[in-house]
């Protein structure tokens, strides 16, 4: 990023606006002190072998976490959106990513918050004795929403780089792109011939919810190449607020991609655990990059209007 | 249905003590809010200092603009036709201002000064290599400053919006032309 010329912008701005925490900045600490606390629980239980350490962590505070980013998301791409006029390319953008939001939210709520048998979750005192096939039954609702956030933000990213095309900020792909890209089709390549093989040696009839799951994959791909897309152009256009709203969404999809790719391998036993852990920690630096998106088009206007007045 | 949600969302407003937008004030302006609109939005403004500050910069902006803004109401054209045209509105009503205008006292400073600040204020929004493209492209033009706003309006209005690209632009223009100010 480009340091220094933030700070010479900033140093033009009258100091009490000077002192005063962007949203951004906000997200990006609260969750590095989250983040950092969540390691600290894991240390703890790794030398104590105590699995309070991490229950607590993981019900208590990584369930506010999702909750209150998630819901925090929601409410910044809600303003992002009404900064654009009906007849602006970009609202149809933020209205489909609004909708991903939503579905986005509702998915966190469910898979960890209501799933979990803690004193934060309402449902525990209401469904007692808790039934750990409710939890699990809630959990796995919350999981299949993922599809359709992703369906919701493939659209409104799309519609992004039309714009993107249209203004001329779309730059050919360097090798490096092409690279990413060809690791995206081989991912999704291998994915559908594994789904392939499930379906053709599958005796049951086919769910909804294995339909669901199997489209992730090729949805995360679809995603994967739109932010490929963005990154570059973003890398070309150089970090001001709009590319740092854009980066923002690419990042929480590639932080994604890889969370995906830990649990895969985590699960299949091709890493030891604590490595995998990893992974859980990523879903919360992910859930904040998504936060971040909105809040960096909303500073870019909050910050237009203040300049304005100065 | 759409009443209910605009009751809800005031509520909302109201309970999380978020300030109306710019373009509830706009609509206020132009009277295109109900009577129950106008009310709260008035009593809103007499109460609170930050919305009443935005309501006189949109003023001076209104009235900076006012001769454009007659003639966008009668058709939209498109965003470069709109903006070369709201440069020479301005330029004719800078004009025939003129007397009301008063000088203020400035330092003869240095003629790069102006591109420094614009380009400055455009890196934050579209980065330092896209600002680069643009201050190349604005200075192969014969009127560099119209240039840079003629160029960076459809940018910045795709990216941010028109409301908040009208308020950068103004902020631009107000940046090459900080020798004169409203009396």
């Amino acid at each position: 990023m480009n340091v220094d010329h933030e700070i010479s912008i900033e140093s033009k701005v009258p100091a009490h606006h000077g002192r005063r925490l962007s949203l951004p900045n906000a997200i990006i600490r609260v969750t590095c002190v989250h983040v950092a606390v969540g390691l600290a629980t894991l240390l703890a239980y790794l030398l104590s072998k105590n699995e309070t350490w991490i229950r607590v962590y993981f019900d208590y505070a990584g369930a506010l976490f999702f909750l209150v980013f998630g819901g925090l998301e929601l409410f910044l791409v809600v303003l992002a959106r009404r900064q654009f006029y009906v007849d602006e390319p970009l609202r149809k953008a933020w209205s489909f990513i609004m909708l991903a939001s939503v579905v986005r939210w509702v998915g966190l709520v469910f898979a960890n918050w209501f799933s979990v048998p803690s004193y934060i979750n309402p449902l525990f005192y209401f469904v007692q004795p808790w039934e750990a096939q409710t939890a699990v039954s809630l959990k796995e609702f919350g999981l299949l929403l993922g599809p359709i956030h992703m369906l919701l933000l493939a659209v409104g990213l799309g519609v992004v780089l039309r714009l993107y095309k249209r203004l001329g900020i779309l730059t050919d792909l360097k090798p490096f792109d092409y690279f990413l890209l060809a690791l995206v089709l081989g991912f999704t390549l291998r994915q559908g011939h594994q789904i392939y093989q499930l379906v053709a040696q599958a005796n049951d009839r086919v769910t909804l919810t294995a339909i669901l799951n199997w489209v992730t994959d090729p949805l995360l791909s679809c995603l994967l190449v739109e932010a490929v897309l963005i990154r570059r152009a973003v890398l070309s256009m150089g970090w001001g607020l709009i590319s740092k709203s854009w980066g923002a969404y690419t990042a929480a999809i590639f932080l994604t991609s890889l969370a995906h790719m830990i649990t895969w391998a985590d699960r299949y036993g091709y890493i030891p655990w604590q490595t995998g852990a990893i992974a859980w920690y990523l879903w919360f630096a992910l859930t904040a990059a998504y936060a971040l998106g909105p809040a960096y088009q909303l500073q870019a206007s909050i910050r237009a209007k203040e300049q304005l007045r100065t | 249905m759409k009443a209910f949600y605009e009751q809800a969302r005031r509520g909302l407003r109201r309970w999380s003590g978020v300030h109306p937008s710019s373009a509830d004030w706009i609509a206020l302006r132009d009277g295109q809010l109900s009577a129950t609109q106008t009310r709260e939005l008035e009593a809103h403004l007499k109460d609170c200092n930050t919305c009443r500050s935005e309501c006189q910069g949109l003023d001076e902006a209104f009235t900076l603009f006012s001769k454009v803004d007659a003639a966008s109401k009668s058709r939209h054209p498109p965003l470069d036709e709109g903006l070369e045209r709201l440069q020479e509105q301005i330029r004719v009503w800078r004009l025939a201002q003129e007397p009301r205008i008063r000088p203020v006292s400035v330092k003869a400073g240095d003629p790069r000064e102006p591109w420094r600040r614009v380009s400055a204020e455009l890196e934050v929004y579209l980065g330092s290599q896209m600002t680069t493209r643009l201050i190349e492209a604005a200075r192969q033009s014969s009127q560099e400053v119209r240039g840079i706003l003629a160029i960076a309006k459809p940018v910045l209005t795709g990216l941010l919006g028109e409301k908040t690209a009208f308020n950068v632009t103004t902020r631009l223009f107000k940046i090459f032309a900080p020798e004169r100010t409203l009396a």
